[in-house]
């Protein structure tokens, strides 16, 4: 009951390359090959080919394009993740999702579109079967 | 042949106690060469010069960080590969490259293994460390000038005292002119090196970087005093970090910019790799240990 919610920004920071603390306000593009952690303010593009956490506290008016994504924060923006978006209970996310494996926990807010491509497989569908019907004065007209 | 620039006011005048057994020692691994001592500020620096025009190709500064440092900016367009013996009160660059002493550093002349370097640049003054405005700055101007336990102390109970006065200050920085970020910060720390505990020390990335710090109570701004490395970045919201070639620092009013340790400038502040490197004689890295196999015993 009062364990602590999920964070995604509090979490395996340790292998952040860029960090954007709580007093940030950023503006522009944020591009990084490695992992990005957002507590603060970001306006603008964020691209990079490893993940992005957005922590509780973040703003982002941005389209992001990554890897992996973690939303605990507010989202206004398109958000294309190559791999897996997860949108935690306090994530917000307003704008156009796609992503190969999407996790959406209960009291998360997700308006929008979503797209998740897969490869096409054929599917094979068996014939139904015929019956045919009995026709009630045949059966009479036969009999007599 | 090796030109020696000792700096007698580094690490309290500790050069004087040591300086007839190094010579000794450097006579022993046959790396004993000429020795030229510092008078006053910038002298390091003039010293360099003049070595390198005499023909010397190695220069070892005998000092702290603040030596190394000037010895950098004296080195200009040359060739030349420089060596370290540390002994004072500042030796984060030597610690960090595997050089913790005096006594080591003989044995790491004399193996000269060399290493090239990134060098950052703020203006005209190059730096191989560290830059810092804020708090990093403030300190290093109150840093004390002996070192003994009763200034160390004093210097820790003024900082720590200070520290919970400090207002953060508002800058705005503008990164490789790709992003830019405004914030109130406590200190900002330009590395050149990559400070994070479960990382190796990276000088060749050709980045800096930059670790922002937001308003912190008095117990973590003592543990940042006494050991930056110990204010650990990932577990604290209030801390940013971003990797960048250039960094352009613009701050609300005037604020002093600490290089390499030494007071060297204000803002606003232009930070960036400079397309020079440096040849630095380093530590060789240890290889693995064989294990030897056990000899077999017989049974009796």
């Amino acid at each position: 009951m009062f364990e602590k919610k999920d964070d995604f920004a509090s979490a395996d920071n340790h292998s952040a390359e860029t960090i954007v603390g709580s007093s940030v306000k950023l503006k522009g593009n944020l591009k990084s090959d490695g992992d990005i952690n957002i507590n603060g303010s970001v306006s603008g593009d964020i691209r990079t080919k490893a993940s992005v956490q957005i922590g509780g506290s973040a703003s982002v008016v941005a389209s992001i394009k990554a890897k992996d994504v973690y939303v605990s924060g507010v989202v206004q923006g398109n958000i294309e993740a190559k791999d897996t978006l997860q949108i935690s209970e306090t994530g917000k996310v307003y704008g156009d999702i796609q992503a190969g494996v999407l996790v959406v926990s209960p009291g998360a807010i997700f308006t929008g579109k979503c797209a998740m491509p897969e490869t096409k497989k054929e599917i094979d569908i068996e014939p139904l079967m015929e019956i045919e019907e009995e026709n009630p004065e045949k059966e009479k007209s036969g009999k007599k | 042949m090796y030109y020696y620039i000792l700096n007698p006011a580094s690490g309290g005048g500790r050069i004087n106690k040591i300086q007839d057994r190094l010579k000794a020692r450097l006579k022993e691994l046959g790396i004993a060469g000429e020795f030229v001592k510092s008078i006053g500020e910038g002298d390091v620096t003039k010293l360099t010069q003049l070595g390198i025009r005499k023909g010397y190709k190695t220069i070892v500064a005998v000092g702290g960080t603040g030596t190394i440092n000037e010895v950098i900016n004296g080195i200009g367009k040359s060739d030349i590969a420089v060596g370290i013996i540390p002994i004072g009160r500042q030796n984060d660059l030597a610690h960090s490259l595997g050089i913790l002493d005096w006594q080591t550093a003989c044995n790491i002349l004399a193996a000269r293994k060399i290493d090239i370097l990134d060098v950052g640049r703020v203006g005209k003054k190059f730096f191989i460390t560290s830059v810092n405005i804020g708090f990093g700055a403030e300190i290093t101007s109150q840093r004390p000038q002996e070192d003994s336990l009763l200034h160390k102390t004093k210097y820790y109970r003024h900082a720590f005292s200070w520290s919970s006065k400090f207002k953060p200050q508002k800058a705005i920085l503008n990164f490789n002119d790709d992003f830019i970020a405004e914030t109130d910060f406590f200190n900002i720390q330009i590395s050149n090196a990559r400070f994070s505990e479960n990382q190796p020390v990276d000088t060749k990335s050709n980045l800096l970087d930059i670790l922002i710090t937001g308003k912190m109570s008095g117990l973590n701004s003592l543990k940042y005093i006494m050991d930056p490395e110990k204010l650990k970045p990932q577990k604290r919201p209030d801390i940013s970090l971003f990797r960048a070639k250039r960094i352009a620092i613009n701050t609300q009013k005037p604020l002093d910019v600490a290089i390499d340790g030494s007071i060297a400038c204000k803002t606003p502040i232009v930070c960036e790799i400079s397309k020079r490197k440096l040849k630095l004689i380093v530590a060789r890295k240890k290889a693995p240990a064989k294990t030897e196999p056990k000899p077999k015993t017989t049974k009796k």
